[in-house]
Formats: structure tokens, C-alpha cells, sequence
């Protein structure tokens, strides 16, 4: 049974070019004026990966010129891990262990309190795959609680028609993120065991639905270290450019989420090395310069650090992946859906930003103009 | 050869497109247009006049067979009159061709927006392959496509100034983001300045005033037609990347030493 | 009658339809395009186009330009 894809997802000539590549052909794709899908192609393969300090410079004045040295900060907040949903590298499928919890409505706003105390103003809230404890109408209510205190408020959740994502618009909803996992249709069918989201072409097609539907920006990604990385993402690059020139009125990010072993004992298909990522983000950095790329807590400090500025412009902060956990003192740990590595608190990051001359910025977008949530306030 | 023009359901046997105005005579601009090789001319609407009758263009025009007609809305002042000199073009010709050029100011001649939008709404809805001739704005070219039009033209330099590429970096954006034709019109002097138009990826260039003001303009027609093709071939062949030097400093990679491989 | 040709009044003495006055200010029907008061009107009614006193007629033609 194969999968069809769209016109514009096709990495395979794209993978054949990038195993072909040299050195010499590298060395010119970094030289390139407007690097293109071709230029992707070469800079992301094997044949780059010695030039990584060269990309980093080319990647550093691009970044500087577009975001200037300010590096956007967003806070996660999972509301429920209750999932239906059986992916085999998560451990919160519906046939694993993992202590189910869902944040009532009191305590998303204690949750939201909490965090907007931490000086945040760009809040993602997270769930699984859809639930009778967490569907849309309790989407819905988290969605207009935290549209109260934050002025942009993205989504990471189970995908969904379009008239329901205009009510997740309606609600104070902002930002959309969601990613393929894998573009790899063969090895996507064999990771997501059942439920909805054995759907290929519903999620891939999601942030069109919601972009359609209002959402104003928009996150993808692929998982690395599910499948071969040069195909996810060679398909990554593609459906960034996809959706930018479908609707040239959004805004899209590409994140880099890699695999970590999952406490149900998941070992990752391919390891993807710090120097692989190092490189695929780089090579987006300099192929599509204006958009923003985004590094998660789930990367150790070192490589954040080493990071921010020189491709990556925005990053999460303070992150707790245990279901709320940020005005609790208790160990919420056995909710945690992955181990966070940077463990720093607001503080100590923003110094460490400023001290690589980086300017940590909480907010750049105001909510004022939506006259939804003026009457709400 | 280069690949083959499409503008909507219609074929192109070149990417020059030819402005028909200020010849020295008819006879020059019907020379000049088959010497380009052009498939495109742009004619405009004036009244009748029976004295003036030996500057019947249309007859002769219409004598070459692979040249089509593309009236301008030029002299239109706002949207109402271009749509009114659409379809009175439209009922001389039968041409679905339309450039759509509204220009209040007569010093400038630089499009007007906001008309030309409004224009265009209507005029694609009356069935034409609306052309309208705009600034070089890719939000305002991204609207237009929005709303049907068969492509875009955005001008590198205000109309009989020759000053070339002046708008090449929003053309890049333009041309980058669009999903139908971009033809540069407007400001371009020599074969050269064509040539780097389609070298940056446009679909095709109108040409008038450097070939009308030219001491030979039947030679410059020609001129200008290698010069459009010359830039698209080197395009469709991909050109060697131009160097962007990177800034040497401390190295931003050093964090990666140690981590393991 | 008298009609406002091309801003210009004229007096026509013909059948009074829109085909016979191109006939008679030497318009060539195959090369123009007309409006009366304004309208646009198609080729194939010209000679069905009864005109009236004081109407305001238009007739173009194509013209060098770029």
C-alpha cells in the first residue's frame, strides 16, 4: 500500500544529489547567493560535514542580518498526557505505564501564573492524541485561559479539521506546531501502531487546514533519529518551502526535536550525531535564511549555547515536561514525556545569552490588535 | 532554444515582448517587431481620427501571423477606465491578452496600486489574462495572483528612464515566491539589463522604449531578443554561484569538541 | 441629428443607427471599437444601435503604445 504523496514532497532525486556531492560542490553551495533546494541538498550530506566551521559563519551573518542577535523564548506546558494514540518511540502510547494526568482548569491558570511570573509571554501548550479527557472543547477552555495572560499562544496537538481549527483561532490561538515525525510514509506506517494518527495524509496536510483556518505561524519538524535523516530532512526543507509559498502570509519555523531513548525502552532507528545536527541546522539556516529555527531543552546546555546566535533564534526556556509542573514543588517526574537536559532556570539562561552577546527576547508580538481578546480582558 | 512561454492556456515563442510606441513610424515599429521575434506587442486606444488614418497599426499588426496583440489600459486613470478600455480593446481584437496599466501621474508614470487591484478583480472575472503592470511589490504581487491574474509585471525603473535593474533585489522576492509568470517591464535600456532579468529567473521582459529610441531600432530588436534568450538559457543551465565570503572570526564550532561523534 | 463624436458635434444625416454613422465619418468597423453614453457596444448590434439626439459617442482605435 503506498501513500501518495503531493507534487511537492519528493526528496529522492534530492538524496541522490546530496550522496553524489564533494567537498568542491559543498564549498560552493556555502558560496551560493541564493542557495536553493540543491544547495540544501549538498550542505546536509556527508560531503559538507567537514565544513561545518565555515557553514557556522555563513549561518552566524545571515542570522545576525535577519533576527539581529535577539533569540525569541517560549515556555511549554503539557495539559494532558492521557493519549490514544501508539507511536512506539513515546512513552505515553495508550499501552504504556506512564501515570495519566490532565490539568484541570484551576490548574492551567495556577500553571500559567507561574510561568508568566517567569517573565514568559509565548506559551506552548501540549497534549496527545485526542481523548475524552483532553479533546477539543477542553482544548478550547485551556486555549482562552491562556490567551488571558500571553500574547501568542501555540498549539502542539492532535490534528484536526478545519472548522475546528478556526475555533481554536477564535479561542486566542496563534501558532500551530506539528511535526510529520517521519516523511518516510513505509517507516511512518510501522512507528504509529494505531489511532488517528496512522493518518499520513491528514497530518501532513494539518498545517495547511490550519493556516487556512487563521493560525498566523506555524511549526514543522522531523524526529531525528527515527529514519534516515537526509530523506526527513530534504522533506522538511521541501515542506517549509511548500507552505511559505502557499501562504505567503504565515509565518514558518522549523524545529529540530532528536530522539531520546523513551523510558518504554524505544531505541532510535539512526543515531543522529551532535555534529549531524549541528550541520542540518546550519544548512536550513543558510538555505531559508528568514526562518526562524528553534532548539528544545531536550539538547544539553552546551549545544544550545553553542547554537543560539549562529542558526537557532528561538528557543523554549524553563521547560517542564511532566504534566504542569511549574508551581508545584513535587517531583512530577514520572509524567516527564522526555528528560530535559537544559535544566537552567529563566536567570541563569538569559545570562548565559547575554554573555554570548545575545539578547533574550520574551515578546515581540502583541495581542492588542485581536479584538477577541481585548473584549476577553 | 530555452523552454517555451505559457501565460495561462496560451504559448509564447519568446520571452521578449515588444511595446509598440514611440517609433519614428509604423513602418519602423512593424520592422522592429519582427526582428524581435516577439509573439506579444502591446497596442494602445486612442480615438479615431480620420485625418490620421495612415497610422493604421492594427492592420498591419495583425498581418503577422504569430504576432498577437496585448492592449495596454494606458491613459486609464483609475480602475472604471481601465475596465471601459478593456473591453473596448477587447471588442476590436478579440485578444485575450490585457496589460493593465494605470497610471494617474504623467511625469512618473509609476503604476497605481490600488486601482490597478481593483481593476484587476474585475477584469479577471470578464475572463481576461490580466497582466497589470505594478511596482516591484511582493506583497501586492502575491494579491494579484491571488486573485487570478495570468502574471505579474513588475517595473525595474519608472518608464523610459533606462536605469535598469534598479528594483533587482524585490524581483529576487518576487520571483522566488511567485507561482505564475513574472515579466519585468519598464526602465530597461540595453540587451544586457534583459539579459540579467531572465538570468534572475524572470519569465520574460517588455521592451519599448530601448528599442523605439535606438538609431537603429530594427537592429537593437534583434539584439534584445539574443539577449533574452542568451539569459535564459544561462538561468535554465544554472549559473556558477557568485562568492559570498564569509568573515573570518573565532571559531563558533569549537562547543562541538569532545561531544561524541 | 445632432450627436458629440469623439467630443467633437457632429451632424448626422444618416439612418440614424450606429453602423451607419462610422459609414459616414469614415470609421473603418473592422479596426474600431465604439461607446455610446459611456457602454460599451458590441460590434455585432451596431447596426441595431439606434441613436438619439445628443448622444455622446466614442469610437477608438488601436494605437502605438507600450
Amino acid at each position: 500500500m503506498t501513500v501518495p504523496q503531493p507534487d511537492w514532497l519528493d526528496p529522492t532525486p534530492w538524496i541522490a544529489a546530496a550522496q553524489r556531492a564533494t567537498p568542491e560542490a559543498a564549498a560552493g553551495a556555502l558560496r551560493a547567493t541564493t542557495p536553493a533546494e540543491r544547495e540544501f541538498a549538498v550542505l546536509i550530506s556527508p560531503a559538507a560535514a567537514g565544513q561545518l566551521e565555515a557553514m557556522a559563519q555563513r549561518a552566524q551573518a545571515l542570522t545576525r542580518r535577519h533576527f539581529g542577535r535577539t533569540i525569541s523564548l517560549y515556555t511549554p506546558l503539557y495539559l494532558s498526557n492521557y493519549c490514544s494514540g501508539g507511536c512506539t518511540y513515546c512513552g505515553f502510547a495508550s499501552d504504556r505505564k506512564a501515570p495519566r494526568k490532565r490539568l484541570s482548569f484551576e490548574e492551567v491558570e495556577t500553571e500559567c501564573r507561574a510561568i508568566k511570573a517567569l517573565g514568559v509571554d509565548e506559551i506552548l501548550l501540549l497534549t496527545g492524541e485526542r481523548t475524552p479527557e483532553a479533546d477539543l472543547s477542553y482544548l478550547l477552555r485551556c486555549v482562552k485561559i491562556a490567551a488571558r495572560s500571553f500574547h501568542k499562544v501555540t498549539v502542539e496537538v492532535f490534528p484536526m479539521p478545519t472548522d475546528e481549527y478556526r475555533a481554536l483561532v477564535d479561542a486566542g490561538c496563534t501558532g500551530l506546531t506539528l511535526y510529520q515525525e517521519t516523511y518516510d510514509p513505509e517507516l511512518y506506517a510501522k512507528l504509529h501502531r494505531w489511532g488517528p494518527k496512522q493518518d499520513y495524509p491528514a497530518r501532513l496536510d494539518a498545517p495547511e487546514r490550519a493556516l487556512s483556518a487563521g493560525f498566523r505561524f506555524i511549526g514543522i519538524g522531523a524526529l531525528l533519529g527515527l529514519g534516515d535523516p537526509l530523506y526527513d530532512m530534504i522533506a522538511l526543507y521541501q515542506h517549509a518551502t511548500h507552505l511559505q509559498r502557499r501562504h505567503w502570509r504565515a509565518g514558518v519555523s522549523v524545529s529540530f526535536p532528536r530522539i531520546q531513548p523513551e523510558v518504554g525502552g524505544f531505541k532510535p532507528g539512526v543515531v543522529v550525531t551532535d555534529h549531524q545536527l549541528v550541520q542540518f541546522i546550519l544548512a536550513f539556516r543558510i538555505c531559508l535564511p528568514t526562518v526562524p529555527l528553534v532548539l528544545s531543552t531536550r539538547e544539553p546546555a552546551k549545544l544550545r549555547d553553542g547554537m543560539a546566535g549562529i542558526g537557532v533564534n528561538k528557543m523554549s526556556v524553563a521547560s517542564k515536561t511532566t504534566v504542569g509542573g511549574y508551581s508545584e514543588d513535587d517531583d512530577a517526574s514520572a509524567t516527564e514525556q522526555f528528560e530535559v537536559s537544559d535544566t537552567r532556570s529563566t536567570e541563569a539562561f538569559c545570562q548565559s545569552l547575554r554573555a554570548h552577546g545575545l539578547e533574550p527576547v520574551f515578546k515581540n508580538w502583541d495581542s492588542v490588535y485581536r479584538a477577541e481578546t481585548r473584549d476577553a480582558q | 532554444m530555452s523552454t517555451e512561454l505559457r501565460i495561462g492556456d496560451q504559448c509564447l515563442p519568446s520571452r521578449l515582448i515588444m511595446g509598440t510606441g514611440k517609433f519614428a513610424d509604423t513602418a519602423t515599429m512593424i520592422r522592429s517587431v519582427e526582428a524581435s521575434g516577439t509573439g506579444l506587442v502591446t497596442v494602445a486606444l486612442r480615438r479615431f481620427n480620420r485625418e490620421l488614418v495612415e497610422d493604421d497599426l492594427y492592420g498591419p499588426l495583425s498581418e503577422l501571423k504569430t504576432v498577437q496583440l496585448m492592449p495596454n489600459t494606458s491613459g486609464a486613470m483609475d480602475a472604471k477606465e481601465a475596465v471601459r478600455a478593456a473591453l473596448l480593446s477587447r471588442e476590436i481584437s478579440g485578444s485575450p491578452f490585457l496589460k493593465l496599466e494605470i497610471h494617474p501621474n504623467p511625469h512618473h508614470l509609476l503604476p497605481d496600486p490600488i486601482e490597478t487591484y481593483e481593476a484587476a478583480r474585475i477584469l479577471v472575472k470578464e475572463g481576461f489574462l490580466v497582466m497589470p503592470y505594478v511596482p516591484a511589490d511582493p506583497v501586492l504581487c502575491k494579491r494579484l495572483e491571488d486573485i487570478g491574474c495570468a502574471s505579474v509585471m513588475p517595473l525595474g525603473a519608472p518608464i523610459g528612464t533606462g536605469k535598469g535593474l534598479t528594483t533587482q533585489e524585490m524581483l529576487r522576492i518576487i520571483i522566488r515566491d511567485s507561482s505564475i509568470p513574472v515579466i519585468v517591464d519598464a526602465g530597461l535600456r540595453s540587451p544586457a539589463e534583459a539579459a540579467a532579468a531572465m538570468e534572475l529567473g524572470c519569465d520574460a521582459v517588455l521592451v519599448n522604449s530601448a528599442v523605439a529610441a535606438a538609431e537603429a531600432p530594427e537592429r537593437m530588436a534583434e539584439a534584445f531578443a539574443m539577449g533574452v534568450e542568451a539569459g535564459r538559457m544561462a538561468w535554465e543551465a544554472g549559473l556558477m554561484p557568485t562568492s559570498e565570503a564569509a568573515i573570518a572570526s573565532s571559531p563558533l564550532t569549537s562547543f562541538l569538541a569532545g561531544r561524541n561523534e | 441629428m445632432n450627436l458629440l463624436v469623439n467630443g467633437e458635434t457632429v451632424e448626422h444625416s444618416g439612418e440614424g443607427d450606429l453602423l451607419s454613422l462610422l459609414t459616414e465619418v469614415g470609421a473603418n468597423p473592422k479596426l474600431c471599437a465604439v461607446m455610446v453614453n459611456g457602454s460599451v457596444v458590441p460590434r455585432e448590434t451596431w447596426a441595431d444601435t439606434a441613436l438619439s439626439e445628443n448622444d455622446e459617442i466614442e469610437i477608438l482605435v488601436f494605437a502605438s503604445g507600450g
